[in-house]
Parts: structure tokens; sequence; C-alpha cells
């Protein structure tokens, strides 16, 4: 039931990516939309704990892969001589393959995360994904927030329930990670969406997380410059 | 036990400091040793520098049209470095040999003769900019100026390591302007400004007596109107005052000065950091940006290459947020520990200031019935 209501929600959620991507792609609207940041008037859901891969609920991506491209293929028949619509290569010269498989080999890369683990407060979270650099949102009490480094831009925030993580890279490369979870908690969903300036249609990717408990780490360690981490252990006088 | 050792210290001082008073209210000072001491040197206090105004947070909508982000310093470096910077000016100017006591104080110093008050504009360990405004106690600026500069690493071998810094040069010509302004002062000058330093200090506790003495004009400059007598016994007072005065902020300079000596070591290490870090940061992103991606655009890998130039930024951005997150946690217990003092101090201060001015205010209403 969770799944199904999940797919549904990436349609529903289309409207606030597309205004996020917008935002990302021209500094003249991001400084618009930011400026204009609403407050946040809803509660934000705790993602917090650890979380790993439940294989079993997630997206088969070769099973997945099959339904785009047969879904891509559909759609380039009933538009094709459309200058306007790009399916991959140059607008309206057909298919490209290798723009397709390229976006379809990175997106299954991007979402093979197994394990995750969230620190979240009332104001900033952060998702330390396995294998990937870690994603941070200083939402503070804001609906979302905007950064931008020479590379890449990104936006991210609440969109009601859901947390959202929406990055517009260099050469045309578009990624959103949706967070949502299910009504008792137990079910962390992250909805992938990937899609490049070559090809106009985004591949989606849902992928379902349970909650694990760690092994109880028997040290405390604090960071520090000079003596690197200094750690104490569990239970004894710092 | 350090806290306990520092409420001791300061119960002494007090105790000597109202023994001293005693005495001097009792039995008057003689006219004769009424006179400003006339040298040519003039003590300079320091006030803690301000921090930069708040971060430009790396918000597309605060910076549009620049490319490169600004990065968040955290709150505990910029008020370490407020604290840092004005105690190595105040160790560079005792070093010129130009002027008199030097002292660090986290508050203005209303009988200043010569105050400096800092802005840090910059500071990231690889650019330091901060704006410097000295004024004398007749309100003539020396230094309204801002001093900018890049880090140059050098090892001075005949300095020792307390001295040395990467920005030394910025303070070097910071002794330098000041020591050339003192110079064209003259004598006479320089006794006005130790006169009306103390007279204001006077204005401060009896402001009834104080008045006629000082004239301020509409741009801040201080002149003198009229001079009080030689032996008047007020003034007398005053004097002493003032010197037990000193008495406290050398107790607050000692926890100054301990914490920088602890701090110096930790705040060079991340400013050598933060240094390695944006020049390799620079170098990797001017390398990226000039150089033409040798992969097709929409490829596997040049989504990856693309991917992968972000992923790096966001690493760097983490590691910088490391950095400060492992320098915060190195200097809590010594900003926390020089707070504390500053604090007890301050107030310990403030009752005694407030006792000085009942006294001079009982007689002074004594000497007028």
């Amino acid at each position: 039931m969770f799944v199904r209501l999940t797919r549904a929600l990436v349609l529903q959620s289309a409207f606030f990516c597309i205004a996020l991507l917008a935002g990302c792609e021209s500094s003249k609207s991001a400084a618009e939309i930011s400026a204009a940041a609403p407050l946040r008037t809803e509660d934000t859901q705790d993602f917090a704990g650890n979380w790993e891969k439940n294989y079993q609920l997630s997206d088969d991506f070769n099973a997945r892969f099959s339904l785009y491209v047969a879904d891509i293929q559909r759609i380039f028949t009933n538009t094709q001589g459309r200058p306007d619509i790009n399916f991959g290569g140059i607008a309206g010269s057909g298919l490209s393959t290798e723009a397709i498989n390229g976006l379809a080999r990175f997106t299954e890369e991007l979402t093979r995360t197994p394990v995750i683990d969230i620190v979240q407060d009332e104001e900033r979270i952060n998702i330390e994904r396995e294998d990937d650099f870690t994603l941070s949102c200083d939402y503070k009490d804001r609906q979302y927030t905007q950064s931008t480094n020479t590379f890449g831009a990104d936006t991210c925030g609440w969109n009601q329930q859901r947390l959202v993580f929406q990055m517009a890279l260099a050469g045309g490369l578009n990624i959103s990670h949706q967070f949502s979870l299910s009504p008792d908690s137990t079910l962390l969903n992250i909805t992938t969406s990937v899609s490049s300036d070559l090809v106009a249609v985004p591949i989606v990717i849902s992928n379902f997380y349970q909650r694990y408990t760690p092994p109880a780490e028997d040290y405390n360690c604090v960071l520090t410059l000079t003596r690197n981490n200094v750690c104490s252990q569990r239970g004894t006088a710092q | 036990m350090k806290a306990k050792t520092n409420q001791i210290k300061i119960a002494s001082i007090l105790r000597v400091l109202v023994l001293l008073q005693v005495l001097a209210i009792a039995v008057f000072i003689p006219p004769a040793q009424a006179q400003i001491n006339a040298t040519n040197y003039l003590d300079i206090s320091i006030r803690i520098f301000d921090p930069p105004p708040p971060p430009v947070v790396a918000v597309v909508a605060e910076n549009p049209g620049i490319d490169k982000p600004v990065i968040d310093i955290s709150p505990e470096i910029r008020l370490t470095e407020s604290r840092y910077l004005p105690m190595f000016l105040r160790y560079r100017l005792e070093d010129s040999g130009l002027f008199g006591a030097v002292r660090v104080l986290p508050v203005l110093d209303q009988g200043a003769q010569l105050m400096i008050e800092g802005q840090v504009k910059q500071s990231d360990g690889a650019t330091l900019e901060v704006a410097i405004v000295a004024r004398d106690s007749t309100g003539r600026i020396w230094i309204d100026k801002t001093y900018v500069g890049t880090a140059v690493e050098s090892v001075a071998l005949n300095e020792s390591p307390a001295n040395q810094d990467p920005f030394g040069y910025l303070y070097s010509e910071l002794v330098r302007d000041l020591g050339g302004k003192l110079q064209e002062l003259t004598q006479a000058q320089i006794i006005e400004i130790r006169t009306v330093a103390l007279l204001r200090f006077g204005y401060g506790l009896a402001p009834q007596f104080f008045t006629d003495y000082l004239q301020e004009s509409a741009t801040g400059t201080v002149t003198i109107s009229r001079l009080p007598a030689g032996n008047d016994p007020l003034l007398q007072r005053i004097e002493q005052i003032r010197e037990h005065e000193f008495l406290f902020i050398d107790v607050v300079d000692q926890e100054f000065q301990k914490f920088f000596t602890e701090i110096k070591p930790v705040y060079d290490m991340w400013r050598k950091f933060r240094r390695e870090q944006t020049e390799s940061a620079s170098n990797f992103e001017t390398r990226e940006i000039t150089t033409q991606s040798q992969f097709s655009r929409g490829s596997y890998y040049a989504l990856q290459e693309s991917y992968n130039n972000y992923r790096w930024a966001k690493i760097q951005a983490l590691y910088l947020d490391e950095l400060s997150e492992g320098f915060a946690n190195e200097v809590e217990p010594t900003q926390i520990e020089l707070q504390d003092s500053l604090y007890k101090l301050t107030g310990t201060f403030e009752q005694q200031y407030r006792e000085w001015r009942s006294i001079l205010a009982e007689l002074l209403a004594l000497e007028t019935q």
C-alpha cells in the first residue's frame, strides 16, 4: 500500500521539483525564490536513525530500466518528428542509446546506497550515505534553502511531509532525492529521479530502507585539530 | 582549582585597593606629588576586535552573480580570532618599544591615552582584512585604515614562535603607522593626550567636578578648557584610582595572555589547514573549469565527471565543517575559562567602580558644604 502511495506521490510532487529546478538553473530566479522562501508551517518528519536497504521492496533496477526504455520508445514513436522533444542526442534527431544507457548506468550507481545514517534536529538534517557524500540541509524555519558551488546548485527543503534534495549540475545533469516515511515510521522511502538535458524523460528509482540497530560503540570520540580524535572509553570519566 | 586561584587573586587585589583608597582619602597625598608624569610614552588600550558581520551564507539569493559561495566560518572561530588578533597586536606593539603599557580589554577604556579598535572584515587563513581605528584621548584619529593581506609562510629564526604569524607583516605595517604618527607629535601634545586621558577618566567617575575642564567640539575633538590646580586633592585621588584600575586591567590582561598562549597552536593549525584547503580547492576548480571535458555530453563518463566534481565540492565543504568542529572542540574549555574569568572580573570591577563613585561623591559633598 505504502509502495503504491509513494509512487503516486512522485507525480504529485513534480510541481515542487519543477519549481526547484527552475530555481537552480538561473541565479536570478534562484535569488528570487530563496529571498521569498516561505516559513515552514508544518512539522518536519523525523527521519533520524540507522537505515539499511530492503531489497525486496526496492525497485529492481533492470526491471525499471526495461519499463523506462519501453516508455521512452512508445513516446518517441508517438511524437516522432517533433523537434521540441529530446529523447537523447540532438533534438529531434532520434534516440541516443549512448545518452540513455549512460543515464541508466549512472542512475544505477547513484541509487545503490545500502546503508544510511541520519542525524536530524529542528533546523538541520545530515544524511550520511555509504559510498557517497553526506546530504545536508540547513532548513531552519524555512520551507527550503538553496546553495551553490562551482560545479552546481542545490535546493533542499520540505514538501509537506517529504524532504526533497534537488541538484542541478554541470552538463545538464539533474538529480532529485525525495525522502518520506511510512505511516508507522518503520520504512524510509527514497525516490530518486535523474535526468540530463540530452534525455527528456527522467529515470525514477524508488528504494526502501528499514531501521536497524548498529552495534554499540565502546568509545566516545571527540575530534580535535592538534590531536585528531581523542577517545575515551564509554562509562569512564572524561 | 584555577577559578579558585583567580578568586583568591581578585580578593587580595580588592583588599589592597580598599586599603590604598582609605589611606589616600584619609591622609591626602601631598600637593607636590600631583603632577602628571611627562614622558614620551603613551599607554595603549586595545579593545577586543569586533568579529566580522554575520557570514554571507552560501545561498544564491545573497550572492547573485557570484560564482563561488562565501564559506561560513563557525562562530567559535570568529570569537577566538576577535580575541587572538588584538593580543598578537599587543605583543607587536610592546616589542616595538615605542609605547608604554599596552593592554587588551573587553570594553572601551574611557580613560585611554590611545585607544585602538578593530573589526575583522575577513579572515579565512589565506587572507586577513582588519579595519583599525586608533584614536587618542583628544579625539585625534591616528589611524583609520583597513589592513589587508595574504598569508606569507615564513619562519624567522630570531623570533620566538609566539611572535610568528603568517600575517606578521600586516602588524608590522600597523606598528609602523602608529610609530610614524607618534613621531609627528610634539612633547606638548603628548602631555596633552595624557592629561586629557586622566581628566576624561575623572569625568567618568565624578562628572560634576570635571565638566569644566574639558570641551568637546562637534567633530569629537576634546580640548582642555582649564586645568585643575596641581595640588587638587580630587585629581590626586583620581590618579590613584586610575592606577588601581590598572591593577584590575592587568588581571584581565593576564587572562588574555593565558588564552593567547593556549589558543595559538590550535588557531595556527586551523589557519594552516584552511589555507591548504583553499589553495587545493582553487587549483582543482581552475583545472576543471579551464580544461575541456574529454567525454561526450550526456555520456556515462560525462555524467560521472559532473557528479564527481560536485561531490568533491560538497566533501570539501564537509571537511571545512569538520575543521571548525575540531577547532571548537579543542578551544571550548579555554574559551569558557576566559569567559568565566572576564565575567567575574568585570562584575568585581563594576562593583568597585560604583564604590569609588560613591566615595568620591560623598567626599565632594563634604568638601563643598
